[in-house]
């Protein structure tokens, strides 16, 4: 179009024509006016405050909408890293419980052994007296399990988390370790039907001490006398490795001894 | 009458003033609302339209003496009938799109001998109607840049328009004014004729 087309006029005469150019006035042009004045007057009074023109459209209204998806997003975005953080808070709050718990209970065993000696020693009906006197100077969890018929004794003792060390036999020579952890030291041996006592049980070990020295050995390989079979036999149903033992058998440091370092030379 | 008898007269709703106002100033916005009109009709309501509004412009303004109330009108009336044509969706739009790609366009011939016509010596109602032919788009534009003078950056931020789609709209229209020029002479010639 633009490449054989000519524009011939000449823009400054033609702005100059019309610019100039004037209709002349009817008085017909007035009387149409003042019927559309007198229709759409608008009575506008004045005031002292600056007049703002805030038009709602879209290029406001999008701003606000983003802004609020983004803050939105933002908020939920930050519960979840909360939500995601409570399960490690809760366990921390839970151990941080139980910690107290395990020192009263502690506390309850030296207690209640007296307790259960001196009701043996005095007649049946006399042991409530010495309960109360007993119990007066303990914290309200004691009293509970004092109130306790002198018969239940053993129940005193469920209550502990470990129960009371037993012995043990050992059906083979065992490796004793230094360390609840097969990766440690091994100390030496424990001898073959030997009986044990052991000083401390966890899951998967017993401490025993063998040839004066105090180790460690599986406790699954080892008979507690009065059981027909080894801890971890057939007859036993063997629980699944919770992952506190699993991380305490980890964490353990392995030992590495100076001599078995190979010398530089 | 001073700008603050203006205003005061305005702020009364004071029919002499206006009438006063209106005598002023009728000539000249008249013709501006028929450059930018397609119509003599569609004129008359662009104008009593955007000189109303023009009223109420001038009823807010402050007094200041230096207040120069020629540039004042003829830059709001121009403003309010650009609002009003561009206001008319059905025309600005579909009827742009419409006109643009007619056939007659298509057709038109470029190697016809435009020698003899003198695109300089025309009278402005043959000026005036050939404007008024154009699309509505095409007709703002060319009244603002071209016989307003205002810049392509300025026309473009009146018509809320891209500053190419303004070129490109002033140069159709730069086409179909000689066009219709050439067009409205060949009329009147053969009318002249019998």
């Amino acid at each position: 179009m633009s490449s054989h087309f000519n524009y011939e006029i000449d823009e400054r005469n033609l702005r100059v024509k019309l610019k100039d150019m004037s209709v002349p006035y009817k008085e017909e042009a007035w009387i149409q006016f003042e019927n559309y004045s007198d229709e759409h007057h608008i009575s506008q009074k004045r005031t002292s405050l600056p007049a703002i023109n805030f038009n709602i459209n879209r290029t406001l209204i999008l701003p606000f909408v983003f802004g609020g998806v983004i803050i939105g997003f933002s908020l939920l975005l930050f519960n979840f890293i909360n939500i995601k953080n409570k399960p490690a808070e809760a366990l921390a709050s839970n151990k941080m419980q139980e910690e107290p718990k395990k020192q009263e209970q502690a506390t309850v065993v030296p207690i209640e052994n007296k307790i259960v000696d001196a009701a043996k020693a005095i007649p049946t009906e006399t042991v409530a007296e010495i309960k109360q006197d007993t119990v007066k100077p303990q914290p309200p969890v004691i009293t509970n399990t004092v109130a306790v018929n002198p018969t239940t004794t053993p129940t005193v003792a469920a209550i502990t988390n470990n129960p009371p060390a037993g012995t043990w036999t050992s059906p083979e020579p065992l490796q004793v370790y230094e360390s609840p952890n097969i990766a440690s030291k091994v100390l030496g041996t424990a001898g073959k039907n030997q009986n044990y006592t052991a000083l401390e049980e966890t899951n998967y070990f017993i401490k025993i001490v063998s040839d004066g020295k105090t180790g460690f050995v599986r406790k699954h390989l080892m008979r507690k006398n009065g059981q027909s079979s080894v801890a971890g036999g057939s007859n036993t149903v063997r629980k699944k490795p919770k992952q506190a033992e699993v991380l305490e058998s980890i964490q353990a440091p392995v030992k590495i001894s100076e001599d078995a370092e190979p010398e530089l030379k | 009458m001073s700008i603050t008898e203006v205003i005061t007269g305005l702020n009364k709703n004071d029919a002499s003033v206006k009438k006063y106002l209106f005598e002023t100033y009728f000539g000249k916005l008249s013709a501006i609302s028929l450059r930018y009109s397609k119509s003599a009709a569609q004129s008359s309501e662009v104008f009593n339209t955007a000189f109303n509004a023009c009223l109420f412009k001038l009823q807010r303004q402050k007094n200041n003496p230096q207040f120069d109330l020629d540039a004042f009108m003829e830059k709001e009336f121009i403003q309010e009938v650009v609002d009003f044509i561009k206001n008319i969706r059905s025309e600005y739009y579909v009827a742009s799109t419409v006109y643009a790609t007619s056939k007659d366009n298509k057709n038109y011939d470029l190697f016809e001998a435009n020698d003899l016509i003198d695109f300089n010596a025309i009278d402005n109602d043959i000026l005036v109607k050939s404007l008024q032919q154009l699309v509505p788009s095409q007709r703002l534009i060319f009244n603002l840049h071209v016989i307003e003078n205002y810049t392509l950056e300025d026309s473009s931020l009146i018509l809320e328009a891209s500053e190419q789609t303004a070129k490109s709209n002033l140069e159709k229209a730069r086409y179909n004014l000689q066009k219709n020029i050439e067009k409205s002479l060949k009329e009147q010639q053969y009318e002249q004729s019998f």
